[in-house]
């Protein structure tokens, strides 16, 4: 069974967000860790890049693929957990402790287009099908 | 339109039964993992790992001309086999292009085993059909059999614990027939990874209960189930190549950087003065290995350039992340002037040029226990 912590934001993407006061914790769904693999780099643009909602922030490549992680609301990156981005691999251990960066700025409108747990739940019921 | 079905190995429910996620190959499903490709990479390196191999092809040719068959439609030499040997080989096309790469196991003086890819298994009877005589009996004994490869340093030592100690006497690229719940099975000291291992032929009853037997007698020394997508990495780490990507038709063994299995022989096999040139005054051409220099993973058919990235220069046939090297490996197919150890080049991923370099010979030495001649 794929983990969707209750009190997250989710995108189709599969990103997960979490909002702190005005920051946004973003990282990768258990969905996303389980069909990408073993990551083992991770790119990430720098700190201060503007980004709009669905612009790419970094690439994650597993031993299967690479594949861009996407803004899931337009705003600035402020922090990168390094750690993280030394040991990619911790995405799949735990991917909900693996934040990958932090958006400040952000247009907090565009958090009512992001999924919650419940039609997160349903959006990857339907990718089964 | 061409059937759409695939085949599944005797041992399919195991797989499925350990979480296996399962992967089309070949016409086969087969395991890709069963916890992660990196996981298991690391027990066949470290420990031990066992792979399910029966979709490989099984021919056995037996009679007086079977020796000179083998003679004439494979490169390397298979007169000098003693009994109970077993030899790396190809057999050819009318232009010297490699059909598949085989082992070849001597049983007796005029009883041989070839283990075929595959994927090729029909091309290979094909083959040895033309070149028959009444003499020569050939049959295929995949469909009853269980193939079943243990590798890593632990290997013998698991093995050992199910067989017994005279297994510890084989030999690399040697076998011995034993009894094994009353039926004959064969193990051989030979492995696709680069570490120590052994390769088990069985009827499928015995072979289903080897599998499941070893899975347990092995746990405590850290023995798990692996898939192809370990056994990729591994094998290509050892600079082993594989028929589709560093083998095809179009080449030559020379040219595929195996040349040393083709030899000169009193029977010229097809493509004899192609080859014995190329091993005389070299290629034009050379399958070479490549370590990428920055964080990035080289994939099938990705493009390769030259230094300053402006000429390109060839592809990539296999691609992969080396977990023991921590970066990108390779290998190619390029001209010969690009292949000399350390050679700059670069690799376009994802329409970005990273930097690499030409890498001679395998990129992990593991511990297979080859002998000086």
């Amino acid at each position: 069974m794929t983990n969707i912590p209750k009190e997250l934001l989710y995108t189709e993407n599969h990103e997960w967000l979490k909002l702190e006061g005005d920051v946004a914790w973003i990282g990768l769904t258990d969905y996303a860790q389980s069909s990408l693999g073993d990551m083992v780099f991770l790119d990430i643009k720098e700190i201060g890049t503007e980004l709009k909602s669905g612009e790419a922030l970094g690439t994650v490549e597993s031993v299967k693929a690479a594949e861009d992680i996407y803004a899931p609301v337009s705003g600035k990156i402020v922090e990168i957990h390094s750690e993280i981005r030394d040991e990619p691999a911790k995405i799949n251990q735990d991917p909900y402790s693996s934040w990958i960066v932090k958006l400040g700025n952000l247009n907090k409108k565009e958090l009512d287009s992001l999924l919650d747990a419940g039609r997160y739940k349903e959006y990857l019921s339907s990718l089964e099908e | 339109m061409t059937s759409m079905t695939t085949s599944k190995t005797p041992l399919y429910k195991q797989h499925v039964a350990l979480g296996a996620r399962i992967t089309p190959f070949a016409g086969w499903d087969m395991p890709l993992y069963y916890s992660s490709i990196i996981e298991e990479h690391e027990a066949v390196r470290n420990k031990a790992g066992i792979f399910d191999i029966s979709h490989m092809g099984t021919i056995s040719l037996s009679g007086d001309d079977a020796l000179a068959l083998l003679e004439k439609v494979t490169c390397n030499d298979v007169s000098t086999m003693k009994l109970g040997q077993v030899r790396y080989n190809a057999i050819l096309n009318d232009d010297g292009g490699l059909i598949d790469d085989i082992t070849i196991y001597r049983k007796e003086e005029k009883n041989f085993t070839l283990i075929v890819n595959a994927s090729n298994r029909e091309r290979v009877l094909t083959r040895l059909q033309i070149f028959a005589t009444d003499s020569v009996k050939i049959e295929d004994l995949s469909p009853s059999l269980v193939l079943l490869a243990l590798q890593g340093p632990m290997a013998e030592k698991i093995l050992a614990r199910l067989i017994g100690n005279d297994i510890r006497e084989i030999r690399y690229y040697y076998f011995k027939l034993i009894q094994y719940q009353n039926e004959l099975i064969t193990i051989s000291r030979t492995g696709y990874t680069g570490e120590d291992g052994f390769e088990i032929y069985a009827p499928i009853s015995s072979g289903t209960s080897i599998w499941e037997n070893l899975l347990e007698l092995g746990k405590t020394d850290g023995l798990i189930p692996s898939g192809l997508g370990a056994r990729d990495i591994l094998r290509l780490e050892a600079l082993y190549p594989l028929y589709g990507h560093e083998l095809s038709e179009e080449w030559t063994p020379v040219e595929s950087g195996i040349g040393w299995i083709a030899k000169e022989k009193s029977i010229h096999y097809p493509g004899y003065q192609r080859i014995i040139d190329q091993k005389k005054n070299g290629s034009k051409h050379l399958v070479t290995g490549i370590i990428m220099d920055e964080n990035g993973i080289p994939r099938e058919s990705c493009k390769i350039f030259d230094a300053s990235g402006e000429r390109e220069i060839g592809r990539v046939l296999s691609g992969a992340y080396s977990p023991t090297l921590k970066k990108g490996i390779a290998t190619a197919f390029l001209p010969i002037e690009f292949t000399k150890n350390g050679t700059l080049i670069q690799i376009e991923l994802r329409s970005k040029k990273f930097r690499a370099h030409v890498h001679s010979g395998s990129f992990v030495q593991g511990s297979a226990k080859r002998e000086k001649k």
